[in-house]
């Protein structure tokens, strides 16, 4: 006789994954352990460093809001809804939840235990599923932002590709381990275990490994007095042992160790037990490795000894961040990781330039980056957009310390170039003169720009607007962030400019919801992701930011989310800005990684029905946004 | 006839109910039982039992593999009842218990822990019938009503009465497997958690 509600879960669970690589009657049986959890509003399920639990959980209804604690606050991570899966994270080697899950309404969720499930990580599917919900180290790769599957091509990543998982580069396992002969006396071993405090002995014969004693079967056999202490290894060990090759990575590892509940592999030449060992890895290698990865890069960097150094440095975090990217880690983590890992990259590039010059810099200088680089939303190689500012000099000095620090920025420039960052067609570069400028001279080009606006010149605040200093003195970064405060405190005309420019593309969607697409050049036909649906978001965030005397945030999404903490009655809008902002760059760099391209332009004939509905939906917010620009800034007759 | 009961001697009950007794010498459970029978109509002195649903829960959360239903084999149906909850005489092939061995499994599964049921006065007294065919006393677990309970939170009048699809309604729980002994005892448990934690 089935329990009917076991099998009621059961058919809500089939549906999702990973629950949908299993058979009808394995769902049933798993479903007859679950428990039903009722969470009401505010409750937290789990905590942030909190124990693990012996469960993960499906929501069944409701939503619960995944929270991080950062920076003294709370921010909001992800909402998991019906059918998504979270707290899968003990399943792997950390022990503590990364995050708080907490009821965003009442919500009923299943609590399926890990050991139910952990059988079922024999199946490949499943085994895949977790992996890349390991990778992406949330909740549920294939829910998040794929709800609607907005790549459908992009999660149908060749097996072979996806095991590949750059994102857990080779993991450092023990070489030269220690090893014993099977014949040996178990209490011989056991004290040079403890001697050279390892836990783990590999068994060989002629290089060729045959068993593996560990602290485990110690305790198990000899401690309980089932074996005496005078009986041989083989007595004893595991056996056979569970070999790998040297080019495991940290996430296959993983798979395998809680695939077959055990606590170490053997590593040999070809990955067989017929092979030479070369090594040893444990459970320990795999949480140190996943420790240190970004780590690692962070560290080449400040090792590099030349610009070809960070060319291989940059090049590497390409490779991580389209791995990323497939393993569908959210958005936000690949930015804030590009971003730290830049401004790395770009101090030492300055000090390489600096390095490289004749004398010291004669002043106070400091380096600026300009546009989407300024803003950390970029994760694709770009063109670069980067000036340089001094401080105020006495005129008679002031050629030669510009003719200096020109110099120094035709070396930033080619550096970059060199890293693979394309010179800027427009030469906004700190190798033109016109932005290698004295403090001074700089508060008066925005002064001109702010105080006599006109439509292109609204096109340069657009991108100097942004600045972020990147390398140099702080002081003088500062100084021109206020000077622009200043000078932008209440000027409605130029905000009104401003709005306007951040309207000159209109919403993505024709009157007819059909899809606004270029006229002609070389991507007619194609629709341009950049102008037409991603800077009108950027574009509107900065002009509202500014009016708003919001500074000191110049990313997009901090802006949207301070104006939403100042204006809740747009909360709706500004959120749904930020989802579409977050979707849209994770759709473009997607692209563009997989095209090696910038992403720009999308062919609308090889959208999929689905992949199409979903840009649709992304674009929505757009056109609230400008049409609440427009009423804001008294637009009407402006256009 | 009732009123000899007291009279009977501990002696002469059943070894099941003296196990039953003993439960609640031991200290009192913490978690719920929420309950619901299945019966050939309303009348627990004339009426059977068909079936019992039972789920172990806390507040927060039922453990499914602690639910249980047991399907009895009675001797009539009532064509009333077979309206309601579709238990035909062709369909007592589900019916795999006689009324006893379905009884003590629940007491069993019960222990000593407090019942919930929605007008749980009913589910108690078919329960407590067939135990004094049985030669055994009455049920002595503390009982909550959600029904009552229900009344109470929202300041209703007396005579006002909600059924479990009120509930249901009110509290956005999915009614599935209406009407099935297991079924309205896992609403009855949601509705009860929500009862307790607004």
């Amino acid at each position: 006789m089935k329990n009917s509600i076991a099998q009621r879960i059961a058919d809500f669970l089939k549906d999702y994954p990973p629950f949908d690589s299993m058979s009808i009657k394995e769902c049933y049986a798993l479903s007859c352990e679950v428990e039903v959890v009722y969470l009401k509003k505010g409750k937290i399920l789990f905590d942030q460093g909190d124990e693990a639990h012996l469960h993960f959980y499906v929501v069944n209804q409701g939503f619960v809001n995944l929270k991080l604690h950062q920076n003294n606050s709370w921010r909001l991570m992800d909402v998991c809804d019906e059918g998504d899966v979270m707290g899968l994270r003990p399943l792997f080697a950390d022990k503590t939840y990364a995050m708080r899950a907490e009821a965003k309404e009442d919500a009923m969720l299943y609590a399926v235990p890990f050991e139910n499930f952990k059988p079922f990580l024999q199946n490949a599917n499943i085994a895949q599923f977790l992996l890349r919900s390991f990778a992406s180290n949330q909740r549920q790769p294939d829910a998040s932002d794929h709800k609607g599957i907005l790549l459908s091509q992009n999660l149908t990543i060749p097996e072979e590709q996806n095991i590949n998982i750059d994102f857990f580069q080779q993991i450092n396992f023990t070489s030269n381990p220690f090893c014993v002969k099977e014949d040996q006396a178990i209490i011989e071993v056991a004290r040079q275990m403890t001697d050279l405090g390892i836990s783990s002995a590999l068994v060989e014969n002629e290089k060729k490994p045959i068993g593996i004693l560990t602290d485990k079967d110690l305790r198990r056999f000899v401690s309980t007095g089932k074996v005496a202490l005078q009986a041989q290894v083989s007595d004893i060990m595991s056996s056979p042992v569970l070999c790998v090759k040297p080019s495991i990575s940290v996430a296959q590892a993983q798979i395998l160790l809680i695939q077959h509940g055990v606590g170490h592999l053997c590593v040999t030449e070809d990955g067989t037990t017929q092979g030479d060992i070369t090594g040893v890895l444990s459970e320990h290698d795999i949480v140190t490795a996943q420790a240190t990865n970004p780590m690692a890069l962070l560290k080449a960097i400040k090792r590099a000894r030349s610009v070809n150094d960070l060319k291989q440095s940059r090049h590497y975090l390409g490779q991580m961040l389209k791995a990323y990217l497939n393993t569908d880690l959210p958005i936000s983590h690949c930015l804030e990781l590009t971003e730290g890992i830049h401004q790395v990259l770009f101090e030492k590039c300055a000090e390489f330039c600096l390095d490289d010059m004749p004398e010291k810099p004669p002043c106070r200088f400091t380096w600026l980056f300009l546009g989407s680089q300024a803003r950390g939303e970029q994760l694709l190689m770009t063109d670069q957009d980067h000036a340089l500012m001094f401080e105020n000099v006495p005129p008679e000095e002031l050629d030669d310390i510009k003719s200096y620090f020109l110099q120094f920025g035709k070396r930033l420039s080619k550096a970059l170039e060199e890293i693979g960052f394309e010179r800027c067609p427009a030469e906004m570069m700190a190798s033109n003169p016109e932005y290698c400028l004295s403090l001074k001279e700089w508060e008066q080009k925005f002064e001109t720009w702010i105080k006599s606006p006109t439509e292109k010149s609204v096109l340069f605040c657009n991108i100097f607007f942004d600045f972020r200093r990147v390398y140099g003195d702080e002081f003088l970064a500062n100084e021109l962030n206020n000077k622009v405060f200043e000078l932008l405190n209440n000027d409605d005309k130029f905000f009104a400019y401003l709005a306007s420019d951040a309207l000159k593309n209109p919403a993505p969607l024709s009157f007819f919801g059909k899809f606004v697409v270029e006229d002609d050049g070389e991507h007619k036909d194609e629709f341009d992701l950049k102008a037409r649906a991603i800077m009108p978001l950027v574009d509107a965030a900065r002009v509202l930011a500014l009016s708003k005397g919001i500074s000191g945030f110049n990313q997009t999404v901090e802006r949207f989310r301070k104006l939403l903490h100042l204006e809740p009655q747009n909360a709706e809008i500004y959120e749904s800005c930020i989802r579409s902002f977050y979707e849209l760059l994770k759709y473009r760099s997607k692209a563009g990684f997989a095209n090696d391209n910038s992403g720009r332009f999308v062919n609308m004939e090889t959208l999929s029905k689905h992949d199409k509905s979903k840009l649709k939906y992304l674009f929505k917010p757009i056109k609230t946004l400008q049409t609440n620009l427009k009423t804001r800034f008294n637009l009407t007759y402006f256009t | 006839m009732d009123w000899l009961n007291i009279f009977k001697s501990k002696k002469d009950y059943p070894q099941f109910w003296m196990n039953y007794l003993q439960e609640f010498k031991s200290k009192k459970s913490d978690v719920f039982v929420a309950f619901d029978c299945e019966t050939t109509g309303l009348d627990p002195k004339q009426d059977k039992i068909l079936s019992i649903g039972a789920v172990k829960f806390t507040g927060e959360r039922i453990f499914i593999n602690e639910s249980k239903e047991w399907f009895v084999k009675q001797s009539f149906n009532v064509d009333e009842s077979v309206k309601i909850h579709g238990i035909l005489p062709a369909n007592s092939s589900r019916a795999s218990l006689s009324e006893d061995e379905a009884v003590k499994a629940f007491l069993k599964f019960i222990g000593n822990a407090t019942l919930i049921g929605h007008h749980v006065n009913f589910d108690i007294s078919m329960v407590n019938q067939a135990l004094k065919r049985l030669g055994a006393g009455k049920l002595k677990n503390k009982q909550k009503d959600t029904n009552r309970l229900y009344k109470d939170k929202g300041h209703f009048a007396n005579e006002q009465n909600f059924s479990l699809d009120d509930l249901c309604e009110k509290y956005k729980i999915k009614a599935s497997n209406r009407h099935t002994a297991l079924g309205d005892a896992y609403i009855t448990a949601q509705a009860f958690q929500r009862l307790i934690n607004q």
